[in-house]
């Protein structure tokens, strides 16, 4: 037998206490016992020990080692700018490592919250007298004493109780207040059981008095706040991607480092030199400025997305959102507006009567069938209804209940003003009577006007208004006739409410039925255009609504949502995991009269198909299924805090279509990452290259490591950080999600980036490096050049090689697939910025002699800069025509297909 | 052979004797109840407790005794237990402990007993009368027959759904790593180290499910999946405590599962691995 069913003398025998309470020496051995009243809290998170870690990472252990190494040169070698190159290299580290702790910054307070939800002082009785304590000393045994307003301490078994309502919507997401009772009357769960009260939740009306079976993370509040905490966050995509290609750079640079380091050796070079040399190269080959770029992308990203109404809360969501392959959405609000309309009216006569104008703003009027045209009907029949509301719509706020709203919306449509009626008596609307009434004088009359349920207003009624405005007798043919009508609407998706009246008399029997009104919460206009861009971009949509499944099936209907299958809360909780996994597989399902904690099985099992999930939540409840999934979605308007606080992203507007646009947004900056990381690493070819030809051949260095940090973090930072702000592609919803394992930095990448871009600008670096030399009396073989000063202008040269190049290819990397010119020149209004910042930059480096001091460099005449020419312009025509070539073969494919 | 089950008084005590009248009814064990006087306990409270266990016990057909001992001494302890012809001890375990003074049940997993020791986190009272499901941790394969007894024991008297729960502790680095056949042929082998408990359970006709898990903290991922199952009651494998205690990560970790559990818990400390 469970615990709340059995006598309340049991209870109290078991829990060794009594109606008076426990002895107050008892208390404290019981909170040694049980420990105190309160939910334990995650461990805080130390942001000094957060920040450190970022100087762990490979790339930063690599470069710190590079920036040791250069101080060691400089302290045999001096002079030779071995201490400037150092500092730039622990620059480019903080650099990173701030940007990088900066994603970590964002704490998860979702405890916190929960928390927040508990109360201080609490009234108890303890040795027969109510005393004052603080929550956290409440034990079991404990007799809380519940009053309207209380927020409720411990879970607790009801003994004593007065109209008590509390609201359970913390634990349950049920928002509509909760009696509670003497007796657990049938209940399967504690959740269900009438006589429990429970922790974190609010008496609204009513008093009670309980006796504790519960405390601190033991209740079942507790249990929800420990599922929060003890969700393990999954590692997101774009981790696991920056995680790789650190390794595959990181390598790449230690083994050419190792490699070259031994050749300097064998050669003779000296330790030292063979040491500078391989350093030289690891700095070449890793891509400083990369990590923070990546940053900044995620971060512009988020800005954007939060200026279309979904503010991302963990910046490496912003990438997760574009392998989303599975959005599970709330339907109330979500997909419908939350704003019930009233839009049909049956009346008892016969006539149906469509409204128009949705929300409780808009002005509509009234469609009658041919020949149906009769507006006093209207106008009575919605008078006997509005008596029956309590909600008010002034100018630009509303108050009260939506259903109700929508009755005084409608009455306002035919001119109906409420307020003018006079009210003698109410009878409330109770959960058990399903029906309110209110005994009124309307036109000098006394009237009870009744309004509920169909099936209880029709069982109390026993005339009707028939064709000619008359009271006939109701046979069963109309009781039958009229019960239709009611199933009708249910079946497509409305709230149905019968209205009845009777003139002179306030008993609640015997009424005369006048007929139906039919309420909807209409979807958002917008939706199904957005489940249409799903759809095309290869995104499944489930419902996850806790209405019926008729409602459900109607509402998916409306908005052409595609499902195959509609499951219940029930079927859920029956179904083993490995079933609904496999069920979910194949098939889209509308899953209706769902409980909030089901749906943390839901994101489970589509997580186990594979699936990146996306679930949206309000409630305290669903916090659990918001931090298992993907992207957990919170509602910005309704949802509670914690909701918010264990979201990945809060919908600002708490709209469907907003979180496509996010989806939108995420893929784009998949593809941007792409196109930076390509850009970026097409640069890393031109600074590898000269030193590995110079190492084979007799040529002078043709680019200073402190060159090579002035390229990767001056002149292809704001470039990289503008193409990470490009805007979407325009095939980017058509495509399937990015895959959970493609990855950003895949062959296509490598190829583009080091095998043939950067081959390009290697080219262009060297034969301006040569043919500078040349011009200028060099001969093959004079490795150390008797003027250094032609040695930096070679440099430079090299170097604009390269930059030069990248001017270009920052142009045509702007689109993956599509013409440079396809995108617009002046789209991007970043970019042309850090057109500007580069030009300035490279004016700088020829020009402005600090700068030439530290970068090694000096001016070389325009007249001699015309070596440069040909390569970028070479670089962008035949990108142009790998794009086209591409272009053809995907097309190719895809009519193979 | 007999059940100790220590009492105090307490509730939590009391509630710790109801699952020793259970493993007592279905091995056919006497229920010695024993209480160790001290000054914080209250006699009459330890009596009121054994009537109460009295009373059940004799409900449930199991013999019992009370016992009573001046004060704790080891060595009359062990010698208590060792001519007692003890199967297992059953210990409550309390939310506030003394730092630097070990509580009973940390004494006695210290002691050389010759037998079985529960200690028991009683946090919901009303779980003990009614557990529809038990759950059963363990690190992927890593059962002992002592464990899956006492875990095959419950599950049966409380008719309750068994799950075995095997986690494989993983880096985040090696779970992004493992490809699903890795995953598959890791499970398959699991199953295949665990299959005589298969057969053992089919001949006592007690139904259990495994289910497995991969996880970067192995507390976070039982308590979360003790609360998403409804278990209410998780039985789990523990280290009898020695000198090199000091440096067993697993103790630190049961301590803080014992600290922060929703769901009543029995650490099990076998005699076979002290």
């Amino acid at each position: 037998m469970n615990f709340y069913s059995q006598p309340i003398e049991k209870i109290f025998s078991g829990f060794k206490t009594s109606k008076e309470g426990p002895l107050k020496k008892e208390v404290k051995k019981r909170v040694e016992e049980f420990g105190e009243n309160v939910l334990q809290s995650e461990e805080k998170k130390s942001y000094l020990a957060a920040y450190i870690k970022q100087y762990t990472q490979f790339f930063a252990v690599l470069l710190e080692i590079a920036a040791l190494l250069s101080l060691v040169a400089d302290y045999y070698v001096p002079g030779e700018g071995s201490d400037i190159l150092s500092y730039a290299i622990i620059c480019a580290v903080v650099i990173n490592a701030t940007f990088s702790f900066w994603q970590e910054y964002k704490a998860d307070k979702a405890m916190e919250a929960l928390l927040k939800l508990m109360p201080t002082i609490v009234k108890v009785k303890r040795e027969g007298k109510v005393i004052e304590v603080d929550s956290k000393e409440i034990v079991v045994g404990d007799i809380l004493m519940l009053e309207e307003g209380d927020k409720i301490a411990a879970d607790g078994v009801l003994f004593e109780s007065s109209s008590l309502y509390i609201n359970i919507s913390s634990l349950n997401g049920e928002s509509k207040p909760s009696k509670r009772e003497n007796e657990p009357k049938n209940a399967k769960t504690p959740l269900e059981a009438k006589n429990m009260v429970f922790a974190g939740t609010t008496v609204i009306s009513g008093s009670g008095t309980a006796v504790v079976i519960a405390t601190g993370q033991a209740t079942e509040f507790g249990k929800i706040a420990s599922l929060t905490k003890n969700v393990e966050k999954t590692v997101t995509p774009i981790q696991k991607e920056i995680m790789r290609i650190t390794h595959i750079l990181t390598i790449i640079a230690i083994l050419m480092g190792i490699v070259f380091f031994a050749l300097g050796l064998m050669s003779e070079k000296g330790f030292l030199m063979a040491s500078i040399f391989a350093l030289s190269l690891i700095v070449a080959n890793v891509p400083e400025g990369m990590l923070p770029t990546i940053t900044l992308a995620l971060s512009m990203a988020s800005q954007r997305m939060a200026r279309r109404n979904a503010l991302i809360k963990n910046l490496d969501s912003v990438q997760t959102l574009g392998s989303a392959t599975v959005i599970c959405t709330d339907k109330t609000g979500t997909l419908t507006k939350n704003e019930m309309t009233a839009k049909a009216l049956y009346l008892s006569s016969g006539e149906h009567i469509e409204i128009t104008g949705s929300g409780y703003f808009e002005s509509g009027t009234f469609i009658y069938k041919e020949g149906q045209d009769d507006f006093q009907k209207v106008k009575k029949f919605l008078t006997f209804a509005a008596v029956n509301t309590h909600a008010l719509i002034e100018e630009d706020k509303t108050v009260g209940d939506p259903t109700e709203l929508a009755i005084v919306a409608a009455s306002k449509k035919a001119q109906i003003e409420v307020k003018n009626i006079e009210k003698i008596e109410e009878f409330p609307f109770t959960s058990e009577r399903k029906m309110m009434s209110t005994f009124a004088k309307i036109g000098g009359e006394e009237v009870l006007c009744s309004k509920g349920a169909p099936e209880i207003i029709l069982d109390l009624c026993s005339s009707y208004l028939n064709e000619t405005g008359k009271v006939e007798a109701i046979k069963e043919e109309a009781r039958k006739k009229f019960a239709d009508e009611a199933l009708a609407f249910e079946k497509r998706a409305f709230r149905v409410l019968a209205v009845a009246f009777k003139n002179g008399n306030r008993e609640e029997r015997d009424l005369t039925f006048a007929g139906f009104v039919a309420i909807m919460d209409l979807p958002r206009p917008e939706v199904k255009e957005a489940l249409a861009k799903c759809k095309s971009a290869g995104i499944r949509t489930m419902m996850i609504t806790g209405d019926n499944p008729h409602t459900a099936e109607a509402v998916a209907r409306d908005i052409e949502l595609d499902y195959d299958k509609v499951y219940t809360g029930d079927m859920v909780e029956e179904i083993s995991e490995e079933k609904l996994a496999e069920e979910l597989k194949e098939q889209n399902i509308i899953f209706s009269r769902m409980s909030s904690n089901q749906k943390l099985k839901i994101a489970m099992a589509l997580q186990n198909n594979g699936e990146v999930v996306a679930m949206t939540g309000d409630g305290v409840n669903d916090a659990p299924a918001l931090k298992k999934a993907d992207i957990g979605v919170a509602m910005g308007r309704s949802g509670t805090e914690v909701a918010k606080e264990a979201a990945d992203m809060i919908l600002l507007d708490d709209n469907f279509s907003s979180i496509v646009a996010a989806i939108e947004e995420g893929r784009t900056v998949y593809y941007n990452i792409k196109k930076f990381v390509t850009y970026i690493l097409a640069s890393n070819v031109p600074e590898i290259i000269p030193y590995i030809l110079q190492f084979f051949f007799k040529i002078p260095l043709p680019l200073s490591v402190i060159q090579i940090l002035s390229i990767d973090l001056g002149t292809d930072m704001f470039p990289g950080v503008a193409l990470g702000s490009e805007k979407p592609e325009k095939n980017i919803m058509k495509q399937a999600p990015v895959g959970k394992y493609d990855k950003i930095m895949d062959w296509e990448v490598f190829k583009r980036g080091y095998f043939f871009l950067g081959l390009i600008e290697a080219t262009a670096s060297m034969v301006a490096f040569i043919s500078f030399l040349l011009l200028h009396g060099w001969e093959y073989g004079q490795v150390d050049l008797a003027d250094p000063y032609l040695h930096r202008q070679a440099m430079t040269m090299t170097l604009l090689g390269a930059v030069s190049c990248q001017m270009l290819n920052v142009w045509t990397i702007r689109s993956w697939e599509f013409p440079a010119w396809s995108v617009g020149f002046l789209s991007n209004k970043l970019l042309l910025i850090a057109m500007v910042v580069e030009g300035t930059w490279i004016w700088m480096l020829l020009n402005w002699e600090p700068a030439q001091k530290v970068f090694n460099t000096a001016h070389v005449p325009l007249s001699e800069l015309w070596i440069l020419l040909p390569f970028p312009i070479l670089l962008f025509v035949s990108h142009e025509l790998y794009k086209y070539r591409r272009r053809v073969k995907v097309a190719k494919i895809k009519s193979e297909k | 052979m007999k059940v100790i089950t220590m009492l105090n008084g307490s509730l939590s005590s009391e509630a710790v004797a109801f699952y020793a009248l259970k493993f007592c009814k279905v091995h056919d064990f006497e229920l010695e109840l024993l209480h160790i006087k001290n000054k914080k306990d209250s006699i009459a409270s330890v009596e009121n407790s054994m009537e109460t266990v009295e009373t059940l016990a004799k409900a449930m057909e199991v013999k019992t005794v009370r016992k009573f001992f001046g004060g704790f001494n080891e060595r009359e302890f062990i010698r208590h237990v060792e001519t007692g012809y003890v199967d297992t001890i059953f210990s409550s375990s309390r939310a506030k402990k003394s730092l630097f003074k070990d509580s009973f049940s940390e004494k006695i997993v210290k002691l050389s007993l010759d037998c079985d020791i529960a200690v028991v986190r009683v946090v919901n009272l009303s779980m003990v009368n009614n557990v529809d499901a038990i759950l059963l941790p363990i690190q992927e394969a890593r059962l002992s027959a002592g464990k899956f007894s006492l875990f095959a024991t419950m599950a049966k008297t409380y008719e309750a759904e068994a799950e075995i729960y095997s986690i494989t502790l993983t880096s985040r680095k090696e779970l992004a790593k493992e490809g699903l056949e890795e995953t598959k042929k890791r499970l398959l082998k699991i199953d295949t180290k665990l299959s005589h408990y298969k057969k053992l359970a089919n001949l006592a006709q007690f139904p259990y499910k495994i289910k497995h898990a991969y996880s970067l903290d192995e507390m976070k991922q039982i308590l979360h999946h003790g609360v998403r199952k409804k278990s209410g009651l998780i039985i789990f494998g523990a280290k009898r405590y020695s000198f090199f205690s000091i440096f067993n990560l697993k103790r630190f970790m049961i301590e803080k599962l014992m600290k922060e559990t929703p769901i009543n818990l029995i650490a099990y400390y076998p005699k076979s691995e002290r």
